[in-house]
């Protein structure tokens, strides 16, 4: 990873001088710029800072140079932009087969926008992966999503490219809204998506954009009849496409195409799933670690108080919590900050402070069991809102104050709750429809650590210790971004247990 | 997944005063193109309320009271990967903050004491799904700028004297500085003086750097200049 506090190294190779001027002018003060006014200046420099350099940007009036293809052929992942006076279809739906841009500006460009990409490119800004599609497998063939308004040459194409054995399975929509539906239906399959531009409704690029925000890895060609170059240029920098296939339409040409198209999404989905693959590995040793340190630094004391096993019981409930997956981020943030050390240290400070003040606090007796179970039911109905709490009182109002925090972190009060006494047991559970919502957890891939998650789990972990040290019974439920909790505090004897 | 084909921008403003809220909005829905759709103080609020209000857009808050926005954000990007979010931050960010958030999805970072028509710029920028990173933004931690101008190979060989041409010359050849030594009729001594020289004089850290240099000055011109 680069260092971040660098400025982004430019190579910008221009014909006028007065071009390079306005660049200067205009980008002096964001970027290191390297200023070459030949090719073979340009390259050396390419050689000499290779993947320093983080973007290329190329300002020629005519003859475009083979300058990006030969920067994107040496880094593949360096940024390739094109300035330019008046470019023709050709060149662009050229340069695209070459793979050789990623953006391209008319003059007078917008100094923001091309700022924001270098910057955006500098910092290595990746397609966020997409948890529903990444680990899905595809057994039979893939799918390949023509869209067009015309019915009749979409459906004659399609068995054009079934005769050609297309590598894919051909499927075909009337419009946009058709084209999502398929998409959605489609999802796990999907490899390459081939839209007309001009259709009622979304046009084609829009369409495109829109996929790309869903699933970066659907190669998107876009095909026109017109020729409509700032069409295409927005294609290019808004939706990425691949290719723009001019109509009219040639089932060969198109076919080939599709061969190549379905490569590329392999490919850049290969790479997806190994990187993701790296990504969880990486985390699990983060988790370990986490775990690792957390009962180095509460296993002593929680196990004095509540029991052997019970930091434990509490870490593998946490993590049947299903929250979001790790991301770059996530590791980023887990790796180069001082998270993971301030997570271990406060969280367990949280706790043992809690734990402080349950220990001192006097054991159930007939009388404040009877009182404690009084105090519940009226706050479960409604009937007070509020207890009062104080170190005289015993382990209960301990439960009440967990009990209370942990509802309120999901924004619930004590109606949440169920109450029931059977044979002198206690049995309270959050209802089934009434969950405790965690987003994110202590094992969770964080990006920050938030005071409210660290109250939530520090009072469930509470919950679970006074629990077990009254020798009653705790179970969390870890579903989806939630769990459920259900307690049965211990039955005292029938002799004398106020319940029974 | 939406369809818009107006193309405007269907607004969720999530922050917890809403006295802010106000400020904003005031000045933000007098732009034809945005249409404020859903508006909440809270993170759980927020993603309860997306998928009916299926904004395009959703400018959310770092610090919420019952979440951090970051978190929001990444719920709401699992609901909906196509929405577009702009995280207003209390105060600068660090750069690896900065890339944290983009890494999460986040198109934008705008600062909430920033002007009211970076927000616009921002909200502009990103209708499409684009990342958008405010030149502010970035140079939170300023870099020292330098342009480089690639100077004509000529121009630069230029700079050194005949003699230290000519081991530049022979330097590229592969020829050992020994070697030179004896066909000068000089010293090793003075031909590694005369090759740190070189370097130094042409801004080369390493040997290599040199001989590729005196081979594209061979494509470039080495006929013409007739050194050999």
């Amino acid at each position: 990873m680069n260092s971040k506090n660098e400025l982004p190294l430019v190579l910008y190779r221009f014909d006028q001088p007065s071009a390079r001027d306005e660049f200067i002018h205009s980008f002096g003060n964001d970027f290191e710029l390297l200023l070459c006014e030949s090719d073979i200046e340009a390259q050396a420099e390419l050689e000499k800072y290779g993947q320093k350099i983080s973007a290329v940007l190329v300002e020629q009036d005519t003859n475009y140079s083979s300058l990006l293809e030969l920067s994107k052929a040496l880094d593949p992942h360096r940024m390739c932009i094109l300035i330019h006076n008046n470019i023709g279809l050709n060149e662009v739906v050229s340069l695209l087969e070459q793979g050789a841009i990623d953006k391209c500006f008319a003059k007078p460009y917008d100094c923001h926008v091309i700022r924001s990409e270098i910057y955006a490119a500098h910092m290595k800004v990746q397609p966020r992966f997409q948890a529903g599609t990444r680990e899905s497998r595809v057994d039979t063939r893939y799918h390949a999503l023509i869209v067009d308004d015309e019915p009749l040459a979409t459906h004659y194409l399609k068995k054009q490219l079934d005769k050609l054995n297309c590598p894919c399975e051909v499927i075909v929509a009337d419009d946009a809204v058709e084209a999502l539906a398929l998409f959605r239906q489609y999802r796990d399959s999907l490899a390459l998506v081939i839209s007309d531009q001009r259709m009622p409704g979304m046009l084609g690029n829009q369409l495109l954009t829109e996929i790309l925000n869903h699933n970066p890895n659907i190669i998107r060609i876009l095909t026109s009849a017109y020729e409509e170059v700032d069409v295409a240029l927005n294609a290019v920098n808004e939706g990425q496409i691949f290719r723009y296939i001019r109509k009219p339409w040639n089932a060969e040409k198109i076919c080939s195409c599709i061969e190549t198209a379905l490569a590329e999404f392999l490919s850049k989905k290969g790479q997806m799933v190994e990187q993701q693959s790296l990504l969880d590995k990486q985390f699990q040793q983060i988790v370990l670690n986490r775990e690792i340190a957390l009962f180095e630094c509460l296993g002593n004391e929680v196990d004095a108080y509540a029991g052997k096993g019970s930091l434990q019981y509490f870490f593998d409930s946490l993590m049947d919590v299903q929250t979001l997956p790790p991301t770059l981020s996530s590791l980023r943030v887990s790796e180069e900050s001082s998270l993971e050390r301030e997570l271990v240290s406060v969280f367990s400070h949280a706790v043992l402070t809690k734990l402080t003040k349950a220990s001192k606090q006097a054991e159930f007796t007939k009388a404040n069991l009877l009182r404690f179970y009084e105090i519940l039911s009226e706050l479960v109905q409604g009937t007070v809102t509020q207890f009062i709490t104080s170190n005289e009182d015993p382990v209960g109002a301990e439960i009440l104050t967990s009990l209370q925090q942990l509802l309120e972190s999901s924004g619930l009060g004590f109606g949440a709750l169920e109450l029931a006494h059977k044979n002198g047991v206690v049995m309270i559970k959050t209802k089934i429809d009434k969950g405790i919502s965690t987003f994110k957890h202590i094992f969770s891939a964080l990006t920050r650590l938030t005071p409210q998650m660290i109250e939530q789990q520090s009072s469930t972990l509470m919950l679970v210790l006074v629990v077990r040290h009254l020798g009653g019974n705790i179970v969390i439920k870890g579903g989806k971004q939630e769990f459920l909790i259900s307690i049965s505090l211990p039955s005292m004897g029938s002799q004398n247990n106020p319940l029974c | 997944m939406s369809l818009n084909p107006a193309n405007n921008i269907r607004l969720f403003l999530t922050m917890t005063q809403r006295i802010y809220r106000d400020v904003l909005l005031h000045d933000l829905i007098n732009q034809e193109d945005i249409d404020l759709v859903g508006e909440s103080s809270s993170g759980s609020e927020t993603l309860s309320l997306l998928s009916a209000c299926s904004p395009t857009t959703l400018i959310i808050e770092e610090n919420l009271k019952d979440n951090d926005g970051l978190t929001i954000s990444e719920m709401a990007l699992e609901q909906n990967p196509s929405l577009t979010i702009i995280l207003l931050v209390d105060s600068d960010i660090s750069h690896n903050r900065l890339s944290i958030y983009h890494d999460s999805g986040i198109k934008s970072v705008v600062s909430k004491t920033q002007a009211i028509h970076d927000l616009s710029r921002a909200l502009n920028y990103t209708r499409s799904g684009q990342v958008y990173i405010d030149a502010e933004r970035y140079r939170l931690i300023p870099g020292q700028a330098t342009v480089k101008e690639a100077r004509g190979n000529i121009e630069k060989l230029n700079l050194l004297s005949d003699r230290e041409q000519q081991v530049a010359m022979l330097i590229a050849q592969r020829m050992p500085v020994m070697e030179i030594a004896t066909q000068l009729g000089v010293s090793y001594k003075t031909i590694h003086t005369h090759k740190e020289r070189v370097l130094t004089k042409l801004d080369f850290r390493r040997l290599p750097e040199l001989i590729l240099f005196m081979k594209r000055l061979k494509i470039q011109k080495l006929q013409e200049s007739n050194l050999l």
